[in-house]
């Protein structure tokens, strides 16, 4: 569920005359954002904690390095779609410059975050010299890394991989899974993110807009030189497959889990994890294993980590 | 051991109270919030004391106090009215504590009970229940007659003996608690009379030892010195001073400015128990700073990190009001993960208002109180 025009920027007016966000970094990111309140005060701690749930996991993330520069944390506030958020962010720069006096915002501080996705996202409001996502993308990322020579430059970021859901099934997260109690179950068996990774690859037929956008998504990984010659999803399916089941080493097999998570879909199949157990609330066993994924993977990442999310963090802690 | 429910029907202004607490949620940490005036210091202080009251019985003052506050307007006849039902699980059993007290009118009833004019509380009942695992609520008179009374005993016993040592309850220093009396609360906020609320308050760390105040200095002193003790009882012959370094090295760890904390001693002769007055801090510099130096979150931090790992809290209870008054929001933030750090043995309540510290736990942790009577 996402915000309507009106309530979008009625959230915008309350985010910018909040004394909270002073001098603090502030990133705008997807999210349910039900239930609504135009006055986040009125709200109860448990009305906020829902309401909050999707940022809650970058906000686990934030590095334990971050302490140690005696730099405010970042603020993360949930807008709701893709264009929600982008409008919020052209929302926001417009109501500063024209308000300066009453906005508590330092515009250099502001930030949005968005997953990549498929969708053709033009951006509304002047951003350098970028029409889409697909033109940040492209500046933002080197060879599925982070491009350490611009990601200072942007303000909008989108992530490597297709969904933020992607960032809980990455290959180093497997001994999370290993460890927590109740056991998790995929499709009535033990979790194995292998199991997680065939899925993924099988049901890219079940998303048009992937088939839609296959060529743009294939130009993400174009670096690799292994898939530039396949049209289809049928075709890109086999080759993985093939060249995942002839991989000679781990780092081949790691290289190719990253380009799936980066062109594929991964949040339908994060939301088919459940618990070994009866009686547990299914949901909320999915948001405290993803909130071990931050607190135990992420935020334990040195300054020096090239995983997109600590590179993320490493560019606004140059801000802060 | 961990509280897994409490029910309060009718108490102050908790009404309809029905909270559960999830034994499989990780971390074990359960925001509680309400407006203020909406009951989460006073549900707190009634779980405290009612298990305080089952671990020992004798001691009966703090409960008078507690049910001095029912409202006796109106007295039930015919019956028990329900105070608060408590459940916990100790040791893999289930426990349910249910708290009932008897309104009677000096008019109606029999001369036994007459105590005055007034309505007063004259029968007060603590029932205790099992539930065995799947086996379901268990009659409580007739698990009592047809079962081995001395395996119920000790099963009680046992449970006394946890609860004793497992329930704390943290609050801020200047807050009126419902387990004093009511004079000596009204001490509080009276001229001149504020040295004897603190005293009031001395005399319940005495009498009740797992209440505590967010106090900084005490406690920083106590641990040293019940650390040296261990290292003059140990006589340790590699390090003589083996515990005394690791509670300096675990407090260091806390601060991220390279702050170094000492402990000031008389005299400093190997192998005796020297006599620690105090303790202060050594900067990077070199300067040496004291605890009144610090700023009041600093010592803060540092007090409830000492009570958690120093006091022998596992597998306990932590009942919290207000942890986050004096942190910084990004401290707040920090506080589930700190807690879990210190002492993820323990399951923490933690009355607060404060959204930050909601950000380290998934939603379904927090538990909300809507105050249903004005009081």
């Amino acid at each position: 569920m996402s915000f309507t025009d009106a309530e979008l920027y009625a959230h915008c007016d309350e985010i910018i005359t909040d004394p909270a966000i002073r001098n603090r970094i502030i990133v705008l990111c997807e999210g349910d954002t039900k239930p609504f309140k135009p006055t986040p005060k009125a709200l109860s701690i448990g009305q906020f904690s829902q309401r909050t749930q999707d940022s809650a996991f970058y906000y686990r993330a934030i590095p334990e390095w971050w302490k140690t520069t005696r730099k405010l944390e970042p603020s993360f506030y949930v807008c709701g779609t893709q264009g929600n958020v982008i409008k919020a962010y052209c929302y926001l720069k417009q109501k500063h410059q024209q308000q300066p006096k009453e906005s508590y915002l330092n515009f250099n501080k502001l930030f949005a975050l968005l997953d990549i996705d498929v969708q053709k996202t033009r951006l509304p409001c002047d951003y350098h010299s970028f029409k889409n996502l697909e033109d940040i993308y492209h500046d933002l990322y080197l060879n599925g890394k982070v491009n350490p020579n611009t990601a200072t430059n942007h303000k909008l970021w989108v992530t490597g991989l297709l969904h933020k859901e992607a960032y809980f099934l990455i290959p180093e997260t497997k001994e999370l899974f290993n460890s927590h109690q109740p056991e998790p179950f995929f499709n009535t068996q033990s979790l194995k993110l292998e199991d997680i990774y065939q899925a993924i690859l099988n049901t890219m037929p079940n998303h048009t807009d992937i088939e839609k956008n296959f060529n743009k998504a294939m130009n993400r990984i174009a670096y690799c030189g292994l898939f530039n010659q396949y049209k289809t999803i049928d075709e890109f399916q086999k080759a993985w497959q093939n060249y995942f089941d002839n991989s000679k080493t781990e780092e081949e097999k790691v290289n190719l889990i990253y380009m799936l998570l980066t062109v594929a879909k991964s949040k339908s199949v994060w939301e088919e994890i459940k618990p070994n157990a009866d009686n547990i609330d299914i949901k909320n066993y999915r948001d405290e294993l993803c909130f071990k994924i931050a607190r135990e993977f992420y935020a334990k990442q040195s300054s020096e980590s090239l995983h997109h999310l600590p590179s993320f963090f490493n560019a606004l802690s140059a801000i802060a | 051991m961990r509280l897994l429910r409490v029910q309060v029907p009718e108490f102050r202004v908790l009404k309809d109270v029905d909270i559960s607490f999830e034994p499989d949620f990780t971390p074990q940490v359960f925001p509680l919030g309400s407006l203020n005036g909406g009951g989460k210091s006073t549900l707190l202080q009634l779980i405290f004391v009612l298990l305080q009251h089952f671990s020992n019985p004798n001691q009966t003052i703090y409960l008078q106090n507690i049910i001095s506050e029912i409202k006796t307007n109106n007295p039930y006849k015919g019956g028990l009215k329900n105070l608060a039902n408590i459940k916990l699980m100790i040791n893999n059993i289930e426990i349910v504590l249910e708290y009932s007290y008897l309104v009677v009118n000096p008019h109606d009833t029999p001369v036994s009970y007459q105590t005055g004019k007034e309505n007063k509380i004259c029968f007060f009942m603590e029932k205790i229940g099992f539930n065995y695992n799947t086996v379901g609520v268990i009659n409580f008179e007739e698990k009592f007659f047809l079962e081995n009374v001395l395996n119920i005993q000790n099963i009680i016993k046992t449970a006394q003996q946890e609860v004793s040592r497992c329930i704390f309850l943290i609050c801020p220093a200047n807050q009126p608690y419902l387990f004093l009396s009511r004079e000596q609360r009204r001490s509080l906020f009276t001229e001149n009379k504020q040295y004897d609320y603190d005293r009031a308050l001395e005399s319940l760390q005495q009498t009740l030892p797992n209440f505590f105040t967010f106090d900084f200095v005490d406690v920083l002193v106590e641990v040293f010195r019940r650390a040296r003790a261990k290292d003059f009882k140990e006589r340790n012959k590699e390090n003589p001073f083996f515990h005394t370094e690791k509670l300096e090295a675990d407090i260091n760890s806390l601060f991220i400015d390279g702050k170094k904390i000492n402990s000031l001693i008389i005299e400093q002769q190997r192998h005796t128990q020297d006599e620690i007055q105090g303790v202060f801090f050594t900067l990077p510099s070199g300067e040496e700073i004291y605890p009144e130096d610090l700023s009041h979150g600093e010592l803060k931090r540092l007090a409830i990190f000492v009570l958690i790992k120093y006091h022998e809290m596992n597998d306990s209870i932590v009942l919290m009001d207000e942890i986050e008054n004096g942190f910084h929001p990004d401290w707040q933030r920090h506080i589930v993960d700190d807690l879990v750090e210190w002492g993820a043995s323990n399951q923490y309540i933690l009355a607060t208002h404060s959204y930050e510290l909601c950000r380290g736990v998934t939603p379904a942790h927090v538990k909300d109180l809507d105050p249903k009577l004005s009081y």
